[in-house]
């Protein structure tokens, strides 16, 4: 059995009386590849939040390849290979591209005193070679999703977290993200929030369901389509038919 | 101590004609009563000036760091009524600064500040560079002497342990009806709600139907009478010159830090806090020593409690950093 | 682990390669060098003088622009620095009778000791932006007053008189370097040399860090930046910088007085990153060389002019100038002419995300 690389127990956020995140259990071994999927509200960025340090746990504690890392700073989680891919746009504006990416990877590069992966080779990846010397405020919508995973990827990431990655992608585009996270997954862990059903379920991975802050389901996607009680959550009484 | 503050070239002339608080701060006879009253004075002008400071930065996210230079505009109004109309012009200068300085903050909102209102650090520069500006016109229009002003009367009233300055009770007087007038619009009517709404969260509030420009405007402009009214129940304590508004600006700026931004209540207790100790150790140490234990007190409260010992749930509390 | 240590500073600071945009700043840079050797043989000492002291300022508009234009830490109170080292080489070298290059250590440890203690403090629990820059103010002003109330030690109002010039010895061999053409080719050369240095870092991979930092900080969190370690190297670099000119001032001027502690001059700082560039390295000391040369024709005819003007220069650069003029040498002589500056149309800067962040 693969040693867990990231482990969380019990983790819990309330913020001002809301419970966000409510005694989650979180298990993730290195090549694990999952989804989160939930309403709105439901808690999947606040977890996500939790998971890179960008969110202290008011209880429970949070592991990464046995080391106690509940409440240590954002940076200290990235560079020990948590890496999150942001949900809006959250590039550095005034800077190139390429330079975005020379910066996102040379941070952990100088840290862990590794090599720092080839930016044109990053660039090659997600399709922004075009691109190396535009400013990223220059960028349209979709292009900067793609800086932002070029980004991720540049962290040299153990387990990259998504967040909402297909939001704005057209249907190609989405397709490459899903053919890139499956390469990604020679490399890393990759757990993904989404609300693109249809991207989630091109991933063909275990999902989560959660709901009020709390994990209801793990399964593959198959059955977590099929159960009734998941289309209720999700659309309320009545639903008969799978939410696109 | 307004010599521990003021800005510019540190001149011999300057330091001995910038006496300030020394004069209220210092004993007028020893004994516990005064010096809770020296204390309360002290506080109770600093939480006028600090009010205003607070309230703007609460919800505008913006430090008008020309902030105390309508407290110089304050004293200066009333030395030109009292110049014009006697000693018991006080009494109406008491209205006319405050509306000179509304007028004067309505100026410095329209003409520069709204320019700044996507740029919140530009704000801080250019009111930087207006209270230079203003300081250097007040002293080209009236002079560098400082000017003479009056207490509408003099006296002492007797308190236990001694007897203390009747126009001194009459500032504690003044200043805590108008902080409390202040909190009770705050805290209890509808406009105080708003007020309140628009400092926790400005879109929310625009999003909600409140006129959130036109409560900035007001909110400004109260700020600035407020500041303005200090400087005229000072004025007759201090020496009424160009630098008399310096002073009091790294100290409300500290009122704030300790009280938390856009919270009346924490900018009082901050001025407690800021009042008692000056006062107290300026009794036993070097005026510009007891300055310094100020700023480092300072600077530990921000370290250890950025959002101040009372937060008031401003939105431009993401300005203390946590970035 | 000194390898590792090795290797990351050879990442951080490795140079590109020498591309077209670098061509520019050499050139200007070895005009520089040139005018520094022909200008001691046309001018008198006066001038000489004058000039060199406004070189002084450039040095401590080139730390300004390092900690505000390129690493985006807005203080209020730079001068403190420029002070600490002017009082740190004033009092060793004539209170304690050292020798001056001890002052000269002194000095610049002095203000990196107070820098990094204030900056540990209050960079470190994140504070920033307003809560920061005001803060430094009151630093400023609690040091100005400090320096006329320790009477014993720094002399009170009226300061340090009679402070040496610099000059050390090497293996016996004394080298004098008070006389006017010597002073000027060693503040000449450190500034040089400081501008050359800091052009190589900001163009290194370090410099894009910076940047970022600058421009995001929480991203670059997200990137695994420990930032406040790095704003505080910046910070204390920065004062250390400053420090050394404030060293120069004192040995050129033989005079300090706690007048050195001037929020107005702390003000002009700022204001030469403004019009220069925030992060130009050359306009910002182009900036400061030229507005201390206005000012000393501004100061000989009126004494109220200067504040005015500055506070004037200053509003106007924040309103309608917010990325700094255009560096181009016409538009330095029309300021040292004392014409009218021409501002460009109100411009929309470029937009430096805050703080995009979540709530802890």
């Amino acid at each position: 059995m693969d040693s867990q690389f990231l482990l969380g127990t019990g983790l819990s956020r309330t913020f001002g009386g809301i419970r966000a995140v409510a005694g989650v259990d979180v298990s993730i071994a290195p090549r694990d590849l999952l989804c989160v999927i939930g309403p709105n509200g439901a808690g999947k960025s606040s977890l996500v939040g939790l998971l890179s340090g960008a969110i202290t746990p008011g209880s429970g504690e949070l592991y990464l390849d046995g080391e106690r890392m509940t409440g240590r700073p954002m940076h200290a989680f990235c560079r020990r290979g948590v890496v999150r891919k942001f949900q809006g746009t959250n590039t550095f504006l005034t800077m190139t591209v390429r330079d975005n990416l020379m910066v996102a990877g040379l941070g952990v590069a100088a840290y862990r005193a590794t090599p720092m992966p080839d930016p044109d080779a990053v660039l090659e990846e997600v399709g922004l070679s075009g691109q190396a010397c535009e400013l990223a405020s220059h960028l349209p919508h979709g292009a900067r999703q793609w800086l932002e995973i070029g980004m991720a990827i540049m962290c040299q990431p153990a387990l990259l977290l998504l967040d909402e990655p297909a939001a704005g992608l057209s249907a190609k585009d989405a397709q490459r993200l899903v053919r890139l996270i499956h390469r990604l997954r020679e490399r890393c862990a990759v757990l993904a929030i989404e609300h693109d059903l249809d991207f989630v379920q091109s991933l063909a991975c275990e999902t989560w369901v959660m709901h009020r802050g709390e994990v209801v389901r793990r399964g593959s996607y198959a059955e977590i389509a099929a159960d009734e009680e998941i289309r209720r959550i999700y659309l309320g009484r009545g639903a008969t038919h799978a939410a696109h | 101590m307004a010599k521990l503050w003021e800005a510019g070239s540190c001149s011999p002339c300057q330091r001995s004609t910038g006496s300030s608080m020394q004069v209220m701060g210092g004993p007028v006879c020893e004994g516990k009563m005064t010096g809770i009253l020296n204390v309360a004075s002290y506080a109770c002008v600093l939480a006028m000036i600090a009010l205003g400071l607070a309230i703007v930065f609460g919800m505008m996210d913006i430090v008008n760091l020309a902030h105390a230079e309508w407290v110089t505009i304050g004293a200066y109004a009333l030395a030109v009524t009292q110049a014009v109309g006697g000693q018991q012009a006080f009494w109406l200068a008491l209205f006319v600064a405050p509306a000179v300085g509304a007028f004067l903050g309505w100026c410095l909102e329209r003409f520069i500040i709204r320019l700044l209102y996507d740029r919140p650090l530009d704000t801080l520069l250019a009111t930087y560079a207006i209270s230079l500006i203003l300081q250097k016109v007040l002293e080209l229009i009236f002079g560098t002497q400082p000017m003479l002003v009056y207490a509408p009367f003099s006296g002492a009233v007797p308190v236990p342990g001694g007897s203390y300055p009747a126009y001194r009770i009459f500032v504690i007087g003044v200043a805590l009806t108008v902080t409390a007038g202040c909190w009770l619009l705050f805290a209890r009517t509808r406009f105080g709600t708003q007020l309140r709404a628009v400092i926790q969260h400005p879109a929310m509030a625009e999003a909600a139907g409140i006129d959130t420009g036109r409560l900035n405007r007001i909110a400004f402009c109260g700020g600035a009478a407020l500041a303005s009214l200090a400087g005229v129940l000072v004025a007759p304590m201090v020496s009424v010159e160009s630098h008399l508004g310096v002073s009091w600006l790294a100290k409300a700026f500290f009122v704030i830090v300790l009280g938390g931004i856009g919270s009346i209540a924490g900018s009082i207790l901050g001025s407690a806090v800021i009042g008692t100790a000056e006062t107290l150790l300026s009794y036993r140490i070097d005026p510009s020593l007891a300055s310094a234990v100020v700023l480092v007190l300072s600077i530990v409260v921000i370290r250890f409690r950025p959002q101040g010992l009372i937060p008031g749930f401003s939105a431009a509390h993401q300005l203390l950093g946590k970035g | 682990m000194s390898g590792k240590h090795a290797g990351c500073l050879r990442l951080w600071f490795s140079q590109p390669a020498l591309g077209p945009r670098d061509v520019s700043p050499l050139l200007m840079w070895i005009a520089a060098v040139a005018a520094v050797v022909l200008v001691p043989l046309l001018a008198g000492p006066w001038l000489l003088a004058m000039v060199r002291d406004a070189l002084v300022m450039g040095i401590l508009a080139l730390s300004y622009d390092l900690l505000w234009g390129r690493a985006g830490v807005l203080t209020l109170g730079h001068t403190t620095f420029l002070g600490l080292g002017a009082y740190g080489f004033a009092v060793m070298t004539v209170q304690f009778g050292q020798a001056p290059l001890t002052g000269v250590a002194v000095g610049v440890l002095c203000a990196a000791g107070v820098a990094a203690v204030i900056g540990y403090f209050l960079l470190f629990a994140g504070v920033r932006l307003h809560f920061f820059a005001i803060i430094s103010l009151a630093v400023l002003i609690v040091a100005q007053q400090l320096a006329v109330s320790w009477q014993s030690v720094t002399g009170g109002d009226t300061g340090i008189l009679g402070i040496p010039g610099l000059s050390f010895s090497v293996d016996g061999h004394a080298f004098d370097l008070s006389g006017p053409r010597t002073s000027w080719y060693t503040v000449a050369a450190i500034l040089l040399a400081a501008t050359g240095l800091i052009w190589l870092v900001c163009r290194s991979h370090y410099g894009k860090v910076l940047n970022a930092i600058a421009t995001n900080e929480w991203r670059a969190k997200a990137c695994g930046y420990h930032t406040p370690l790095h704003l505080l190297l910046v910070f204390v670099a920065s004062a250390a910088l400053a420090a050394v000119a404030g060293v120069l001032m004192a040995a050129c001027s033989g005079v300090v007085a706690p007048d050195v502690f001037s929020p107005l001059l702390a003000t002009e700082v700022i204001l030469w990153v403004a019009i220069g560039g925030r992060g130009r390295i050359g306009g910002p000391v182009v900036a400061a060389v030229a507005l201390t040369l206005l000012r000393q024709a501004v100061s000989s005819y009126s004494t109220d002019g200067w504040p005015l003007m500055l506070g004037g220069l200053f509003l106007a650069c924040v309103l309608f100038m917010p990325n700094g003029l255009r560096l181009g040498g016409c538009v330095v002589v029309a300021r040292r002419a004392g014409r009218a500056i021409r501002g460009r149309p109100p411009v929309q800067p470029v937009h430096r995300v805050g703080h995009a962040q979540e709530k802890r």
